[in-house]
């Protein structure tokens, strides 16, 4: 089925064609240029190790404090973890912010994928992935809210905040589909032998951005497979994004120490 | 397969002819295929999510189930099975070449496939009209979870089906390009079809009539 | 890839369509054909989902990890549905 491919030659990469000079940036010298580039990348994993130890265990994000439990259970969490929950919000906080670089390194190799054409899916990847820090962290603040005088707020307040920050880092999961789609609608039309981001990984992007679609049932649950903490809208959804992640900065590692050879080809052309 | 960075900028740095570039395209095929297998996990999971509740009360899920009408159910799958030959008709097309005629049964599957859209619509307003709900019980939570999720990706197949035709006007034959994408809309096409093939047993038949 | 042919496509729509009306039938009358049209019903749904994979989407002539994933999706998918029919009562 895919044999054709491999039988032919590797061919000559349209990429090796000098890309425009916005791209190239022709005056720097490698080092210059691809200087931060790899230190962002670095951040994906940093991200997610943070976000995983600070939203989700200290937070006790992970899983969730089911949507089905009475105000007064809530009361009784925030009353009891109120300093585990304030440290893994302050990290959340901190830490979230790391997807906005890790996003740009992921950006700079797109740009690379056709430096010919239009810049529109890669702007779009800029744009989504770095305001997907915005529900990341305003969803931590509610929680924060909750655990930060949970001995005066009333039950029911606390689990309205709690509530708030499940709704939004849920509910604003179409930021996040938005650069996941750019990347493997952007990543498919790579015309080199062995693309930046392969195919298979191109549409486990697209597949993983369009899943969350399921999140949209999750406002009509308080239990099963759509509620905040079911196994779809909760496990599922949390660790097909992780592997997302995951997968994304393994290929952005890889392509940038190609993109170092095709931009010393493209720059002799020149 | 052997990893080609090193030749990559050795090569001559030519553009890629058109011929070339397209034999490279055919890799299309399996990419498609991971975001399919990924679709049909989840759906798999969302079978055993269905058949683990159906324990907790099976008596609630087989009443619910007996009243869903099997003819749409049947209706269903005979136009999903047809559109899907259809478009099997048309890749062969493709492959021979055959630009009208690929369109013509591409055309063709777009038509029978609508039905799907029309009959599930008046399935759902009977439904909603008698005042069932996703929330009326865990049964229909899932029938109308299962099937509203079958049929946003029968949407997306129809507008698959929609721009293929579009693309293969465009062109005086069908180019290797195009006809990867053709190969894959169809893929995309048989799991809708393949899908509901499951849904419908499950949802409708499992229950004593 | 060797293509299915516009005849033996033609077939196996032609079994797709007959599987469908005759269990469709038999679902609607499980009262009088007995208990076990329901597993029966299952296995029809299975063969028809295999057909698709095999033929319509042309997996017998794929390379062997991408047959054997499909292959091992229509299993799991209906043996999911078909035990779990049986551990919840059967008919």
């Amino acid at each position: 089925m895919n044999t054709a491919a491999t039988t032919t030659a590797y061919l000559p990469d349209d990429a090796v064609a000098i890309p425009e000079p916005q791209v190239i940036k022709g005056r720097l010298s490698n080092t210059q240029y691809f200087k931060y580039w790899r230190t962002c990348a670095a951040m994906g994993p940093i991200f997610l190790t943070a976000f995983i130890i600070c939203w989700g265990v200290l937070g006790h994000n992970i899983p969730p404090i089911p949507a089905d439990h009475t105000a007064d259970q809530m009361a009784e969490f925030f009353r009891t973890h109120y300093n585990e929950v304030r440290a893994g919000m302050a990290g959340a906080m901190l830490f979230g912010v790391l997807y906005l670089p890790w996003t740009l390194s992921i950006t700079k190799v797109m740009e690379w994928i056709n430096p010919l054409e239009n810049n529109i899916a890669t702007t779009l990847q800029m744009w989504g992935g770095g305001l997907t820090v915005v529900p990341l962290v305003t969803s931590s603040v509610f929680w924060l809210t909750a655990a930060y005088r949970p001995d005066v707020l009333s039950p029911v307040t606390l689990q309205m905040l709690y509530d708030q920050g499940w709704l939004l880092i849920d509910m604003f999961y179409a930021i996040t589909t938005i650069p996941m789609v750019a990347i493997g609608v952007a990543g498919l039309t790579d015309k080199r032998a062995a693309p930046l981001f392969p195919r298979w990984a191109c549409w486990f992007s697209i597949w993983a951005g369009i899943s969350f679609l399921f999140e949209l049932l999750m406002p009509f649950f308080k239990s099963g497979l759509f509620a905040r903490q079911g196994w779809l809208n909760f496990w599922v959804e949390f660790i097909v994004w992780f592997a997302y992640i995951v997968i994304i900065t393994y290929y952005v590692f890889k392509a940038i120490p190609r993109l170092e050879k095709e931009r010393t080809a493209a720059l002799a052309k020149a | 397969m052997p990893h080609p960075e090193n030749d990559m900028t050795q090569n001559p740095p030519d553009l890629a002819t058109e011929e070339a570039v397209s034999i490279l395209r055919g890799r299309h095929l399996p990419g498609v295929l991971v975001f399919i297998i990924a679709d049909m996990a989840v759906f798999c999971m969302l079978f055993v999510g269905f058949m683990v509740d159906r324990m907790k009360d099976v008596a609630l899920f087989n009443n619910s189930a007996i009243a869903l009408d099997v003819r749409f159910g049947v209706a269903n799958t005979l136009i999903l099975v047809t559109s899907g030959l259809f478009v099997v008709l048309a890749v062969n097309a493709a492959r021979a070449g055959l630009r009208k005629t690929t369109r013509g049964w591409l055309l063709l599957s777009f038509l029978v496939g609508a039905g799907f859209g029309v009959s599930k619509i008046v399935e759902y307003s009977i439904k909603i009209s008698s005042g069932i709900t996703m929330q009326t019980n865990p049964f229909y939570m899932y029938y109308y979870a299962l099937t509203g999720a079958h049929f946003l990706h029968f949407v997306g197949g129809m507008i698959a089906l929609a721009v293929l035709w579009v693309l293969a006007g465009r062109e005086a034959t069908v180019s290797r390009n195009t006809f990867n994408l053709i190969e894959s809309g169809a893929l995309y096409w048989h799991m809708v079809d393949l899908l509901w093939l499951f849904l419908f047993p499950m949802l409708y038949l499992l229950v004593p009539r | 890839m060797s293509a299915l042919s516009n005849r033996n496509a033609v077939l196996v729509w032609a079994f797709l369509v007959a599987a469908t009306l005759g269990s469709g039938w038999l679902a609607e009358h499980q009262g009088t054909v007995g208990h076990w049209t329901a597993l029966f019903v299952m296995l029809v749904a299975y063969a028809k989902g295999r057909a698709v994979m095999m033929y319509f989407m042309e997996m017998h002539e794929a390379p062997f990890a991408w047959r054997l994933a499909f292959e091992i999706w229509g299993a799991v998918a209906t043996a999911a549905i078909v035990g779990l029919w049986w551990f919840a009562g059967g008919a």
